[in-house]
C-alpha cells in the first residue's frame, strides 16, 4: 500500500530542472510561416486549438487566444450546451464562418487528431484526468491553475507532460506582468539581503446557507460535470447553477486557498528559487463553515519550513499584515508585490540595476503569447507544470494540516508526509467509474 | 510508625524544608483560612444519604507540593461547612489496611505524588475498596503516581508526563460538557486561570475510557504557543469522571497555586466530584466519544442531500481528534460501519464511506465488499476501499471482478490498478480483450499502474490484441512499466520496452515518450536516435526531438548537433539555437556566430539571443554593430545579446572598442553601459561627451546619469561648462543635478557644485549651476542663492530666482516672497510669485490656516490677474470656511470673477457635510451672482468645456500630445486611487439655462485597463468610479449618468482614479 503512489519519471525531472529554473531567460519565436507541421498543414499554417471547458475562465482564455493571429480555434467541448453554443458562436463570429465543431465528450474532442494544442479551463476535480489524457495525445495545453484537486493528480500531470514532451503553460499569468517579474528578480539577487520570511496574502473565503436539490437542466450533462468526484445531486451553488460557485465546495476546489495559490504562493516561490521543491512542515489552522452549502475555509493560515529556506506563512489576507500579495523579508528590509503595485523598505531598492552577470528571470510580456512562441520554439514556457505543481502542492499540504489540525512533516523530494498514514491518504482521492487517471 | 522513626522524619523534613525554600509547607495563615472559609459554598449539591467520611491523603514520596495543607483545610472546611461529609488528614499507609479502610466512602489523594502501593495487601485492599462500589477524588498531582502499579495508573485515567503550562501562566479552559451536573460551578462558560496544568498522555488518558469534564482551550493563543509541546497536546483534559468497576473516580489537575483553594467555582466544582465520588451526586459517565457518537447517531443515520451537516461536521471532528488513538478510532470504525448498514439514507452512507475510507481497516471490509457489487453504492465503498491498507481489501476487490460487470467492474479494475495489486494481474490480463471497451481499457491502465515484470510481459503479449481503438492507453500502460523499471533501477528491464515503442508506426507522442526513455537509459544511443531525426525530413518530430536535447548531457552532443543547424528548416534552427543557448556549452559559439549571418532574419533574431547567453567578451563588436545596424526585432535581439553577455571582461571590451567605433555602433556600445551599469565606464564616457556627434554626446548624458557617481562630479562640472549647445546644456545640468542628488549624505550634495563656482567666470556657465543647485534642492546653499539674486549680472539673477522658483522643498518660500514683493523687475516678481505659490501647495506639514496665510500673502504681492487666477485654482484644496470666506471678495473682482465663482463653489461643496450652513449660504450666494461667469448650457445649445478650462489641483497637471490635443493627466505612476479627492483634481464651473436632464459626453483616451478610470462627482452627487473605458486613441465617450438639474451654477469634479488616463474635452448637452 504504501508504495501504490508511485512517482514515475522522477529521475528526469532532477536532471533538467537545473536547467529549466535557470537558463531560460530569452523568449526565442518561430514565426507560424516557418512551421510546416508534417500532416497537420492548418490554414494558414496557424496553431490548431481546442477548448475544454468554455465557462466564464475559458471564455476568457479563448478570447486571448482568437485575438492571436497565429491561432486557428476549430472545437470548443464543455458539458453544458449553453456553454459551447456560445463559444462556437464566439469563434464562428471572429472567423466569419460556421465551421467551429462542438462537443460533450472531451475525449471525442481530444480524438480529432488535427489539433495542435488544447486550451484547458475546468472544475477542479477535472484537471488532473483532462491533463493526462491530453498530454498523453501529444498535445501542447494552456492550462488553468490550480494545476490539480489533489498532490497525485499533480504529479500524474508533470510525469505526463515531461513523458510526451509536450508544451505546458499555466495560467498564473502574473509571472507575466512587469511588477511581479521585477520583484522576484530583486529578491533572488538578494537586494533583501537573506529572506527569512514570506507573507502569502489571499482572498478571504466565505459561506453560504443549505441548498436543496434541484432537477438537472436540460442543457447540462450533471453526471459528466462532476466526473470523477463523489456524486452529489443538482444544486444551484450560488448563482442559479453548478458553475463558478463549485470553488467553495471541497469535492471541486479548496476555496479561494486553492484559487489563488497558483499566483501569490507561485510568486513567492519564483523570488525565492523553491519552484522546484517543498516545505518540510506544515501547520495552520482554517475556520470551516460548521454547516451550509459550502465546505471551504472562510478563514486560513499556515506556515510551511523549508530546508535552507524561509518561513512561509500563507493566510487570508484580512490575517496578513500586508494583505493580498507576497511580501518577503530580508536583513536588509523587505519587498512586497501585489496586483496593485510594488513596493520595498528601503524604498531605493526598487531603483535598483541587476547586472548581467547575476541572475535574470525569465522574462515575458504576454503569458498567452508566450505559450504560442514556445509552442513553436519547444522551449520551456514560463509558466511550467511542475513549477504550478510546487505552488499548488503548499495549499494542498496547507489544507491537509489545517483538515488534520496536525504539525505535519513532508518529504518533498518523494512527496509523502512523514509518519502521518491519515494524512497520506488526502494526497489522493478514490474517482468514481469510469473514470481513471 | 513508631517514634524514632517519626523522629527521624521529622528532623528530615525540617532540613528539607531547610533547603527547599520555595517548597516550604508552612501553615496556612488565618488571612487564607478565612479567604477559603467565604469561598467554600455554602451548601452541597446533594443531601448525603447518610453520613459521609472521606479519608485525605498526602503522602508524599516524590515532589511535596506547598498547597497540601491548603487542600486539607478546604476539604477539612467544606466537609464542615456543608455537612457534606467529614475528613480524616493522613500520610500513614496503614490507613489503607481493610479495617481501616472501611470506615470510608472514599479516598481523596491530596496531591500525593509517587505512591506505588509496594505491600500487595494494601494494593488488594485498595482495589476491592474501589471495585466494591467506594469513590476515589485526586487533587492535581494525583496522577503523578502508580508508575509501578498499572491497574491503578488506569484506574486513575492517566499519569503525570510533565507540565508545558507553568504555574506562572494564566491558561484558556474549555467545558468540554457545559450541561454536565459536575460542570455547573462554571455556569456555562469556559474561564481563564493561573495555575500549572498537568500533561497526561494516551493511552491512559483517553476520551473513550472517561468522561472528560474541563479540558485546555487550544484555541487561546497563549495556552497553545508554549514551550515544548507533543502533538496529543491539542487534547488535554483536566478533569474528568470514570467508573472503575463499581466505583467512581473525579479527578482535577487544578490545585497547584495556593489560590485555588479560595477560587469558589473550583471549590464548588471539586465539591461536586467528591459528591459524585461518595455515591450522593449521580451522573452520567458514559465517556465522552462514546456519549458524542450516541448522540450524534439518530442526526447522523437521517442526513440526507441538502439537509444540515451539523452533525456530520461534528462526527467529523471527533474522529479527527481521535487519530492517534487506536482504541477511540476502533470504536468509531465499528461505530460507523454500524450506521453503514443501517437503512441509512445514500447521501449518510457516502459520508461514512468518506471516513472510513481515512479511518477504516480490514474490520470494515465485509461491509463494504457487500456495497462493492451493487450499482448504487460501489462508489463510495471503492472510496473507502481504495485506501484501506491490507491485503483483505485486495482479495475483496479481486474476488468482486467476477460478479459484475459495466461501470461496477470498472471501477473495481481502476482501484486495483490504484492500489497496485501484482496478485490482479492474470485476472486483469484477460480482462484487456474484454468485449466491453470500458473494461478492457480498465484493466490495461490498471496492468500500467501496477507496472510489475508480470505486468509489462502480459502487456507486450496483448499489443496485437488490444485493437486501434485501445493502442494509446496500451501504449502509455506499457510505457509506464518501464518507466516502473527505471525508478526502481531496473534500466535492463526497462530499455527493451523503450527500444520496441520507438519505432516509425507508433504515434509521435508516443514514440517521443519511448525516445526520452532511450535518452535516459542510454545517452549515447540516444544522441545517436535524436541525430538521425534531425538528418531526416519529419519536421514535426524534429521539433519535438530538439526539445529532448535539452536533456541529453555531453560536449559530444553539442558537437554532433550543431553541425546540424545548417541543415534544419528555419523553424528547427531557431528552436536548435535556443537548445544551444539553454545547453550553455561554448563550443557552439562558431556555429551560432555563423547563425547570425543567416539569410533568414528569424534565425538572426535566434541566433543573436542564443550569444547573448553563450557570448563572451569577443561578441560585443558583433552585437554592437548587428544593434546599429539592424532595425525592429534583429535590433532588439541584438542589443538583448549585447546586455545579457555574462562574460566579466564584457564591460572592458565595451569600453575599449569605443573610441574606435563609427558613431551608430558608437551610440549603441555607450547605452550598453548604461543597461550593463558597467560604471567603469564613466572615464570613457566623460570623453565621449564631447564627440563630435550630437547623439553620442546625448547618449553619453544620458548614460553619465545612470552610472556616475559623487567622484565623478568634478569631472561633470567641468563638462557642463564646456559644453556648446543650449540644448545639450540641459542635459548636462540634468545630468549633474541627477549625480549629486545620489549622495547619500544631503548636506555633502552641493559641496563639487560650491567648490567650483568661485572660479567659474562664465556667465552662462554660472547660470547653469545655479540651476543644478535649484534642481538639487539643498536648503544649505540658499544664503548663496539669496546673494546671487542681488548679482551685478541680470543673467545671473534671472537664473537665481528661477532656482530657488523650482526649489523641490518650500525653503525658499519667505525668499520668494519678499522678491515678488520688492525686486525691481517684473519678470523675478512673477517668476518669485509663481514659484510661491507652488510651494504654498506643496505637500507639508504646514497647518492649513498657515498655507492660507500663503496664499493671502500671494493674492497682495500679485499684481496681474495670471498669478491671481493660480492661487484661485489652488485654494480650492483647503476645504475650509476660512478658505470661502478669502474667496468671496474676489467674486466682485472682474479680472478674476469666473474663476473665483468657481474655486467657491467647489470649496463649498466639499465643506458641506461639516459646515452645512456656511456652505448653503456661498451657494445661495453664488446663485445671485449675475452672469459674466462660466458657459451656459441650454437646450439646443450643447457647450464644450476645454481642458484649459479645468481649475487643476496637482498632480493632475494640463499638457499636450504630439498631435497639438491639449488635455488634463495625472502623469503615470502606475498607482491606483480607490477614494476620490486622494490625489489631483479638475474642476469646471458651468450654468445652466432652465432645469432638464444633463447629458455628458467626454473625448478621452486610455489606451489600457490600467489608465482608464476617474472619480466623477457633479454638483453634490455622489461620486460616479467611471472605470473601464479602453479606447483606440481619442474617442468620445458617454458618461456612464444623466443629471436631473436646476437652473444655475453648476460644478463638476473629475478627480484622479487611474493615473495615466487622459481627458480632454467635454461636451454637455442639456435635454428638456
Amino acid at each position: 500500500m504504501k508504495t501504490r503512489r508511485r512517482i514515475t519519471r522522477r529521475s528526469f525531472l532532477k536532471k533538467t530542472t537545473g536547467l529549466a529554473a535557470g537558463a531560460i531567460a530569452f523568449p526565442y519565436v518561430v514565426p507560424s510561416s516557418a512551421l510546416g507541421k508534417a500532416g497537420t498543414i492548418a490554414p494558414s499554417n496557424r496553431i490548431v486549438m481546442g477548448a475544454i471547458g468554455v465557462g466564464s475562465m475559458g471564455t476568457g482564455d479563448m478570447r486571448g487566444f482568437l485575438n492571436k493571429r497565429e491561432v486557428q480555434m476549430v472545437a470548443v467541448c464543455d458539458v453544458d450546451k449553453k456553454h459551447y453554443d456560445r463559444a462556437k458562436k464566439n469563434v464562428d463570429d471572429k472567423y466569419g464562418n460556421s465551421d467551429c465543431k462542438t462537443y460533450l465528450d472531451f475525449r471525442e474532442l481530444l480524438g480529432r487528431g488535427d489539433l495542435d494544442a488544447v486550451q484547458l479551463a475546468l472544475p477542479d476535480q477535472w484537471h488532473g484526468l483532462i491533463s493526462v489524457a491530453a498530454a498523453r495525445a501529444g498535445l501542447d495545453i494552456h492550462g488553468q491553475k490550480p494545476l490539480a484537486r489533489t498532490i497525485h493528480e499533480g504529479r500524474a500531470i508533470c510525469d505526463a507532460v515531461k513523458r510526451y514532451g509536450v508544451i505546458w503553460q499555466t495560467g498564473s499569468q502574473q509571472r507575466s506582468e512587469g511588477k511581479f517579474h521585477r520583484a522576484c528578480e530583486l529578491v533572488r539577487n538578494g537586494r533583501i539581503g537573506k529572506v527569512y520570511k514570506v507573507e502569502v496574502g489571499l482572498p478571504d473565503g466565505k459561506a453560504a446557507d443549505l441548498k436543496p436539490p434541484i432537477t438537472v437542466p436540460e442543457w447540462l450533462d450533471w453526471n459528466f460535470w462532476l466526473g470523477p468526484a463523489p456524486w452529489r445531486p443538482y444544486t444551484d451553488f450560488g448563482r442559479g447553477t453548478c458553475h463558478w460557485d463549485w470553488r467553495w465546495i471541497m469535492d471541486y476546489s479548496g476555496g479561494q486557498l486553492t484559487d489563488w495559490a497558483g499566483h501569490h504562493i507561485d510568486i513567492a516561490h519564483w523570488g525565492l528559487g523553491l519552484e522546484y521543491t517543498g516545505p518540510v512542515e506544515i501547520e495552520g489552522r482554517g475556520v470551516y463553515p460548521r454547516d451550509g452549502l459550502y465546505d471551504v475555509p472562510i478563514a486560513y493560515k499556515f506556515t510551511c519550513k523549508y530546508t535552507d529556506g524561509p518561513e512561509m506563512i500563507v493566510a487570508n489576507q484580512s490575517q496578513q499584515p500586508k494583505g493580498m500579495g507576497a511580501a518577503w523579508y530580508g536583513e536588509k528590509g523587505w519587498i512586497h508585490v501585489r496586483r496593485g503595485g510594488l513596493w520595498a523598505e528601503p524604498e531605493s531598492i526598487l531603483k535598483e540595476v541587476i547586472a548581467p552577470s547575476e541572475t535574470h528571470l525569465y522574462k515575458s510580456d504576454d503569458h498567452k503569447q508566450n505559450f504560442l512562441d514556445c509552442v513553436k520554439s519547444r522551449q520551456q514556457p514560463i509558466a511550467p507544470a511542475e513549477v504550478a505543481h510546487r505552488s499548488i502542492s503548499v495549499a494542498l499540504l496547507g489544507e491537509i494540516a489545517m483538515l488534520t489540525e496536525r504539525k505535519l512533516k513532508w518529504d518533498p523530494e518523494k512527496e509523502v508526509f512523514l509518519n502521518d498514514e491519515q494524512a497520506n491518504k488526502m494526497l489522493s482521492r478514490p474517482m468514481r467509474s469510469p473514470w481513471h487517471l | 510508625m513508631n517514634q524514632k522513626s517519626k523522629a527521624i522524619n521529622i528532623v528530615l523534613l525540617a532540613i528539607c524544608c531547610f533547603s527547599l525554600l520555595t517548597n516550604i509547607s508552612r501553615a496556612v495563615s488565618p488571612q487564607e483560612l478565612q479567604k477559603i472559609e467565604n469561598a467554600v459554598p455554602p451548601s452541597a449539591s446533594a443531601a448525603p444519604r447518610q453520613p459521609r467520611k472521606l479519608l485525605v491523603f498526602n503522602l508524599c514520596n516524590g515532589y511535596k507540593h506547598s498547597s497540601i495543607p491548603y487542600w486539607d483545610k478546604a476539604l477539612e472546611i467544606m466537609g464542615r461547612k456543608t455537612g457534606a461529609f467529614t475528613v480524616v488528614i493522613s500520610s500513614d499507609m496503614s490507613m489503607f489496611m481493610p479495617e481501616n479502610l472501611k470506615d470510608f466512602d472514599a479516598v481523596c489523594l491530596n496531591n500525593s505524588t509517587k505512591l506505588d502501593f509496594e505491600d500487595p495487601n494494601l494494593r488488594k485492599s485498595l482495589m476491592d475498596f474501589i471495585e466494591g462500589g467506594k469513590g476515589i477524588v485526586g487533587i492535581h498531582a494525583a496522577t503523578d503516581n502508580f508508575y509501578y502499579w498499572p491497574e491503578a495508573a488506569e484506574m486513575m485515567g492517566g499519569q503525570f508526563s510533565g507540565h508545558p503550562w507553568g504555574s506562572g501562566g494564566t491558561w484558556a479552559v474549555k467545558l468540554d460538557d457545559p450541561n454536565h451536573p459536575l460542570t455547573a460551578a462554571f455556569g456555562g462558560k469556559g474561564f481563564k486561570i493561573k495555575d500549572e496544568i498537568y500533561r497526561t498522555e494516551r493511552p491512559l488518558y483517553s476520551r473513550t475510557r472517561q468522561r472528560i469534564l474541563l479540558s485546555l482551550d487550544m484555541t487561546d493563543e497563549a495556552t497553545r504557543s508554549v514551550k515544548g509541546l507533543k502533538p496529543g497536546d491539542a487534547d488535554t483534559g483536566i478533569s474528568w469522571v470514570k467508573r472503575y468497576g463499581k466505583g467512581r473516580l473525579f479527578y482535577c489537575s487544578l490545585g497547584h497555586n495556593h489560590h485555588i483553594t479560595w477560587d469558589a467555582a473550583v471549590l464548588r466544582h471539586f465539591l461536586d466530584g467528591i459528591q459524585f465520588a461518595l455515591g450522593d451526586l449521580r451522573v452520567d459517565t458514559t465517556p465522552s466519544t462514546q456519549k458524542i457518537l450516541k448522540e450524534l447517531r439518530r442526526k447522523v443515520a437521517v442526513y440526507d442531500y441538502g439537509q444540515s451537516r451539523r452533525p456530520l461536521t461534528k462526527l467529523t471532528n471527533v474522529i479527527r481528534d481521535a487519530h492517534d488513538s487506536p482504541e477511540e478510532l476502533k470504536l468509531i470504525e465499528e461505530y460507523l460501519l454500524d450506521v453503514l448498514e443501517s437503512d441509512a439514507p445514500p447521501a449518510c452512507k457516502q459520508f461514512i464511506c468518506r471516513k472510513l475510507s481515512i479511518i477504516g481497516t480490514e474490520e470494515s471490509v465485509p461491509t463494504l465488499a457487500e456495497m462493492l457489487t451493487e450499482p448504487e453504492t460501489s462508489d463510495m465503498a471503492r472510496y473507502a476501499l481504495e485506501r484501506i491498507p491490507g491485503p483483505a481489501v485486495d482479495q475483496a476487490l479481486r474476488d468482486a471482478l467476477d460478479n459484475t460487470s459495466g461501470k461496477v467492474k470498472v471501477g473495481i479494475i481502476n482501484s486495483l490498478g490504484q492500489r497496485g495489486d501484482r496478485k490482479a494481474v492474470r485476472q486483469l490480463s484477460k480482462l484487456m480483450t474484454d468485449t466491453d471497451k470500458e473494461i478492457a481499457r480498465a484493466a490495461i491502465s490498471a496492468l500500467g499502474w501496477i507496472g510489475d515484470r508480470r505486468a509489462a510481459a502480459l502487456l507486450h503479449r496483448a499489443r496485437s490484441k488490444v485493437g486501434a481503438e485501445l493502442h494509446l492507453p496500451w501504449a502509455h500502460a506499457y510505457l509506464m512499466c518501464a518507466d516502473n523499471f527505471l525508478a526502481k533501477g531496473g534500466k535492463r528491464r526497462a530499455i527493451p520496452i523503450y527500444r520496441r515503442m520507438y519505432v516509425a508506426d507508433e504515434p509521435l507522442s508516443i514514440r517521443i515518450a519511448a525516445l526520452r526513455g532511450i535518452v535516459t537509459v542510454t545517452p549515447e544511443i540516444g544522441a545517436k536516435a535524436v541525430l538521425d531525426v534531425l538528418k531526416g525530413d519529419d519536421s514535426e518530430m524534429q521539433a519535438m526531438v530538439i526539445g529532448l536535447l535539452r536533456e541529453i548531457p555531453g560536449a559530444e552532443v553539442t558537437k554532433a548537433v550543431t553541425a546540424e543547424l545548417p541543415n534544419l528548416s528555419v523553424a528547427g534552427q531557431v528552436q536548435l539555437l535556443s537548445v544551444l543557448a539553454d545547453r550553455g556549452d561554448q563550443s557552439a559559439l562558431p556555429a551560432v556566430i555563423d547563425a547570425t549571418k543567416s539569410p533568414k532574419a528569424d534565425v538572426r533574431v535566434a541566433a543573436f539571443g542564443a550569444l547573448g547567453i553563450l557570448g563572451d567578451a569577443s561578441s560585443v563588436d558583433l552585437l554592437a554593430q548587428a544593434a546599429a545596424a539592424r532595425t525592429g526585432a534583429e535590433r532588439e535581439a541584438a542589443r538583448d545579446g549585447l546586455y545579457k553577455l555574462r562574460d566579466p571582461k564584457a564591460d572592458e571590451k565595451i569600453l575599449a572598442s569605443i573610441p574606435q567605433a563609427e558613431s551608430k555602433i558608437k551610440v549603441e556600445l555607450i547605452r550598453s553601459i548604461g543597461e550593463r551599469n558597467a560604471v567603469t565606464g564613466v572615464g570613457t564616457l566623460l570623453k565621449t561627451a564631447k564627440d563630435s556627434e550630437a547623439a553620442v554626446r546625448a547618449e553619453s548624458f544620458k548614460v553619465l546619469r545612470v552610472i556616475a557617481e559623487q567622484k565623478d562630479l568634478p569631472a561633470l562640472i567641468k563638462l557642463l561648462i564646456d559644453v556648446e549647445s543650449e540644448a545639450e546644456r540641459k542635459q548636462a545640468e540634468r545630468c549633474v543635478a541627477a549625480v549629486a542628488r545620489k549622495i547619500a549624505d544631503q548636506s555633502r550634495r552641493t559641496e563639487a557644485i560650491l567648490a567650483a563656482l568661485p572660479f567659474v567666470k562664465d556667465v552662462r556657465s554660472r547660470c547653469s549651476l545655479l540651476s543644478v543647485l535649484g534642481k538639487i534642492g539643498d536648503d544649505s546653499v540658499l544664503p548663496m542663492l539669496r546673494t546671487a539674486v542681488k548679482d551685478d549680472n541680470t543673467q545671473v539673477q534671472d537664473a537665481a530666482i528661477r532656482a530657488l522658483a523650482d526649489w523641490p522643498g518650500t525653503e525658499p518660500a519667505e525668499i520668494l516672497i519678499e522678491l515678488a514683493r520688492s525686486t525691481p523687475k517684473e519678470i523675478h516678481r512673477v517668476l518669485a510669485l509663481r514659484g510661491y505659490i507652488r510651494m504654498a501647495g506643496l505637500v507639508s506639514d504646514r497647518s492649513t490656516a498657515e498655507t492660507l496665510n500663503m496664499y493671502r500673502a500671494a493674492m497682495e504681492a500679485a499684481q496681474r490677474p495670471e498669478e491671481k487666477k493660480l492661487v484661485l485654482a489652488r485654494i480650492p484644496k483647503l476645504r475650509t470656511v476660512e478658505a470661502l470666506k478669502f474667496v468671496e471678495p474676489y467674486l466682485e473682482d472682474e479680472t478674476v470673477k469666473a474663476e473665483a465663482q468657481v474655486a467657491y463653489m467647489a470649496i463649498a461643496v466639499a465643506i458641506k457635510a461639516e459646515h452645512e450652513e456656511e456652505a448653503e449660504a456661498a451657494l445661495d450666494k453664488i446663485r445671485k451672482v449675475g452672469d459674466g461667469g462660466p458657459a451656459v448650457v441650454s437646450p439646443g445649445s450643447e457647450i464644450v468645456l476645454g481642458p484649459a478650462k479645468a481649475i487643476l489641483t496637482p498632480p493632475m497637471e494640463l499638457t499636450s500630445d504630439k498631435d497639438g490635443v491639449l488635455y488634463i493627466v495625472v502623469p503615470t505612476e502606475g498607482q491606483r486611487l480607490e477614494e476620490p479627492g486622494k490625489g489631483g483634481r479638475a474642476i469646471y464651473g458651468f450654468n445652466t439655462s432652465q432645469k432638464g436632464t444633463l447629458h455628458l459626453d467626454f473625448y478621452i483616451n486610455c489606451d489600457n485597463i490600467t489608465n482608464d478610470s476617474w472619480h466623477i462627482k457633479l454638483d453634490d452627487n455622489p461620486y460616479v468610479n467611471w472605470n473601464d473605458l479602453v479606447t483606440k486613441g481619442w474617442e468620445w465617450k458617454e458618461f456612464a449618468k444623466e443629471y436631473p438639474v436646476e437652473q444655475g451654477k453648476h460644478i463638476l469634479i473629475v478627480d484622479q482614479r487611474e493615473d495615466g488616463a487622459k481627458m480632454s474635452e467635454i461636451r454637455l448637452t442639456l435635454k428638456e
